[in-house]
């Protein structure tokens, strides 16, 4: 009796095992599961010498254990698909699949740098968080003025943004709490090359953009400013 | 007991094999209403299953061309070292820090010229070229090499610079378009930090030029992030 129970909590913990490793629809290509592996490695393996306020608060510290864990509890399985077609490199489709990740071919056919391919799969992972109502996106307000009081606009075509469904109003959502983890990563990373921090920061700041309030978007510079 | 747990087990590893198929694709960002499903590269469900998507020819083999034939071994197993990450994509590989900084003025030429190999779209991996030089400008050649770059015409699209891209979703325009004008940007931000950490150099008359000329080029480039941060540099410096 004692042997089959132990074989029983055995047999359990493998199955459980093999839920907790990310699952791949078999028609993802190798190529861009190999590229996820290695991205979730990379930011799995992260070491820092601190966090902000509000990075602990979304995520804890700035640490691979705890990206991993976010990510993990989160997400669970790996789909291919248009995401809508044109540049997207990733999506969920919540209403579908709340815990499930959609990469598109552009995930490995687009030349981003590493640390932009892991801000696009937080971004989404935050979209998957049902009971916070998927952090759905605020409307960029019309106008949509930055803090000079020039329109923000999208930083090629020079498109404005207002009234497009592309801002966050809090500092806790897709765009917001990527941005926090980039910084946080460019400023505490201790395993991080030069090229990693910068590019960490470069996309940070450009997401930053997307904070609609200028009180929620200063309290975030005051939490980068932290020592 | 053993066999529930068995069958349990048995059904949880091959859950992902009986996908249901997939609804119309949902727009995320538009959530009230499915949009309608656009043609696209994907293969239909269940279809090709495995198929390996192709490899975007973004870096030729590499070509020696006249500066990387003629390095010494030293410089040459360093160059291969370069191309290796750059085909990795592991921008965090400890080499970028070690083997590839403070490095030859032979060893520029040669990045140099791998830059001008690599095709347009490899956007990290001329940024991460661009990102190499800024970091360790030394030389006329460096700033000359570092003005080009901003001479050159804006990449429209990630699949193709040449054409504009079938949509600017505002959803992910900025990581996109950051990703368009990444070896500007990365030159701008090393030449920044440069200034930033070693300000004296200024001092220098021929490098104060050199840095002029730089950002001058860059408040001309068509990417209106791109002029606004070399003029925010150009101002903060007093230049």
């Amino acid at each position: 009796m004692k042997t089959a129970s132990l074989l029983l909590v055995a047999v359990l913990t493998l199955a459980l095992q093999a839920q907790a490793a990310l699952r791949y629809d078999s028609d993802v290509p190798k190529d861009i599961q190999t590229q996820m592996a290695n991205d979730l490695t990379f930011i799995n393996q992260v070491t820092g010498s601190g966090q902000t306020p509000f990075h602990k608060e979304i995520y804890g510290a700035v640490d691979g254990a705890t990206y991993k864990n976010f990510f993990e509890t989160r997400i669970t399985s790996v789909g291919l698909d248009s995401c809508g077609g044109g540049m997207a490199v990733a999506c969920v489709q919540p209403f579908f699949d709340a815990h499930k990740m959609w990469l598109t071919q552009n995930f490995i056919k687009f030349s981003h740098p590493q640390v932009a391919r892991v801000m696009v799969v937080y971004h989404e992972s935050r979209h998957s968080e049902t009971r916070n109502g998927n952090w759905m996106h605020d409307t960029c307000p019309t106008p949509f003025l930055d803090e000079n009081g020039k329109d923000v606009k999208s930083i090629w075509t020079g498109a404005s943004l207002a009234g497009e469904p592309a801002c966050d109003s809090t500092y806790k959502g897709s765009y917001g709490s990527s941005t926090i983890m980039l910084k946080n990563i460019s400023k505490y990373c201790t395993n991080c090359g030069d090229k990693v921090k910068m590019d960490a920061d470069i996309y940070a700041t450009d997401q930053l953009g997307r904070i609609d309030r200028p009180d929620v978007k200063k309290a975030m510079l005051d939490d980068f400013a932290t020592n | 007991m053993l066999f529930i747990a068995a069958l349990l087990f048995y059904f949880l590893r091959h859950k992902e094999t009986t996908l249901p198929p997939k609804p119309s694709q949902y727009d995320f960002t538009e959530t009230n209403h499915v949009q309608e499903q656009i043609a696209t590269e994907s293969p239909p469900p269940g279809a090709q299953a495995g198929t390996q998507a192709p490899a975007p020819p973004l870096l030729p083999a590499p070509q020696l061309g006249d500066a990387v034939a003629s390095l010494n071994p030293s410089d040459k197993k360093a160059w291969q070292t370069l191309t290796e990450i750059i085909q990795s994509k592991n921008d965090n590989d400890p080499r970028l820090d070690h083997e590839l900084k403070n490095t030859s003025p032979e060893l520029h030429r040669a990045f140099f010229e791998t830059y001008s190999q690599l095709a347009p779209e490899n956007r990290n991996g001329r940024g991460t070229i661009a990102f190499l030089v800024a970091r360790d400008l030394k030389s006329q050649q460096d700033f000359d090499f570092i003005e080009k770059i901003f001479q050159e015409e804006p990449c429209l699209n990630l699949a193709d610079c040449k054409v504009s891209a079938p949509d600017t979703n505002p959803h992910t325009s900025g990581m996109d378009q950051t990703t368009l004008n990444y070896p500007q940007l990365a030159s701008l931000y090393q030449l920044s930090q440069q200034l930033g950490s070693r300000p004296e150099l200024l001092q220098n008359p021929a490098y104060r030029e050199n840095v002029l000329n730089i950002l001058k080029t860059a408040e001309n480039y068509p990417v209106p992030a791109v002029r606004n941060k070399a003029r925010e540099i150009r101002e903060h410096y007093k230049l």
